[in-house]
């Protein structure tokens, strides 16, 4: 068995909590600049790319027959665009 | 009287294996005689737990989607309310869904291998980060209301009781479900509808961390 740390839950918390650490920086680092817009789209990709690590490392849907794991990246894929062309329109 | 160790038995259906073969540069792109990965493909829980999954987020998503839109039409008021959010209290319960979704991940990644007293432990854990997650909406809720802030106020504070509050009802569904996971993982012997048991329970917990992932993101940080 692999130690814990080694272990691709790990990594993927590693890599969960860095995106999170990341997406704060963005929205209070790029504000000042005025590229407004920009930092919220940045916000929702990474948001978005974090739920498909849940999705594909956590809820195993790596693994899962093609159908199911279609579902959950086009809900990633369509509910994201989305998001950031609206958030990313109106600003 | 002697306690059986710990062991796990192997679904009796053996999992249908794919052969994904490997394009190296080195072939010019043609697939390598070695090394060749061999990847388990399956559903993770039962069929009817995806269903409600997806069905789940496709509501939710429908939510994100009119919240961005209503934003668009009352973005002085939207902007103007996000300054009242405390980011902090965000940050950590978004800290505390992701460190509960690892231990359910390695939960289930340890009861396959038999060893089902740690993921009873490891469990336990998430179960009571839920309970933290769950203390610091409270505490924020009281905050807020304290301050005169309700879900009357505005459209804003409507969205954030209204959406916040269906969150964390799966919160509290997500940590009952947990517990009876801790309970399924404390058998002796695990079989394999015990391990499809643990990954569809496992997976409503993280719904409820994807969820949170994107609501942090639309409340706390979008501006």
């Amino acid at each position: 068995m692999r130690p814990t740390i080694q272990s691709r839950p790990t990594i993927a918390w590693v890599v969960l909590v860095g995106l999170t650490i990341l997406s704060l920086v963005l929205i209070r680092g790029v504000r000042p600049v005025g590229i407004h817009g920009l930092g919220s789209a940045a916000v929702l990709i990474i948001a978005f790319t974090k739920a498909r690590v849940v999705g594909l490392e956590y809820m195993a849907l790596r693994n899962a027959p093609w159908p199911l794991r279609l579902a959950f990246e086009g809900w990633v894929i369509i509910i994201g665009t989305v998001m950031v062309a609206v958030s990313t329109l109106v600003n | 009287m002697l306690s059986a160790p710990d062991k796990c038995v192997l679904p009796p259906m053996a999992p249908r294996l794919v052969r994904r073969a490997t394009a190296t540069p080195a072939s010019g792109g043609r697939e390598s005689a070695t090394p060749t990965h061999l990847r388990d493909v399956h559903i993770p829980g039962e069929v009817g737990v995806w269903v409600f999954i997806i069905g789940d987020l496709v509501v939710f998503g429908m939510f994100f989607v009119t919240f961005a839109v209503y934003r668009t039409a009352s973005l002085q008021l939207y902007e103007q309310s996000q300054q009242a959010m405390n980011q902090t209290y965000g940050l950590v319960n978004t800290l505390i869904l992701l460190t509960s979704s690892w231990f359910v991940a390695l939960a289930v990644e340890r009861a396959k291998r038999g060893a089902n007293r740690v993921s009873g432990y490891l469990l336990t854990v998430a179960v009571l980060c839920g309970a933290g997650f769950i203390a610091v909406k409270l505490f924020e809720y009281s905050e807020k209301i304290r301050a005169g802030i309700t879900l009357n106020t505005n459209e804003f504070f409507s969205f954030y009781y209204m959406l916040t509050g269906i969150h964390l009802l799966h919160v509290v569904i997500g940590m009952c479900v947990l517990a009876y996971l801790v309970k399924v993982a404390r058998k002796r012997s695990l079989f394999a509808a015990d391990i499809k048991v643990l990954e569809g329970g496992s997976a409503f917990w993280h719904l409820v961390d994807i969820l949170w992932i994107v609501l942090f993101a639309m409340f706390y940080l979008v501006r």
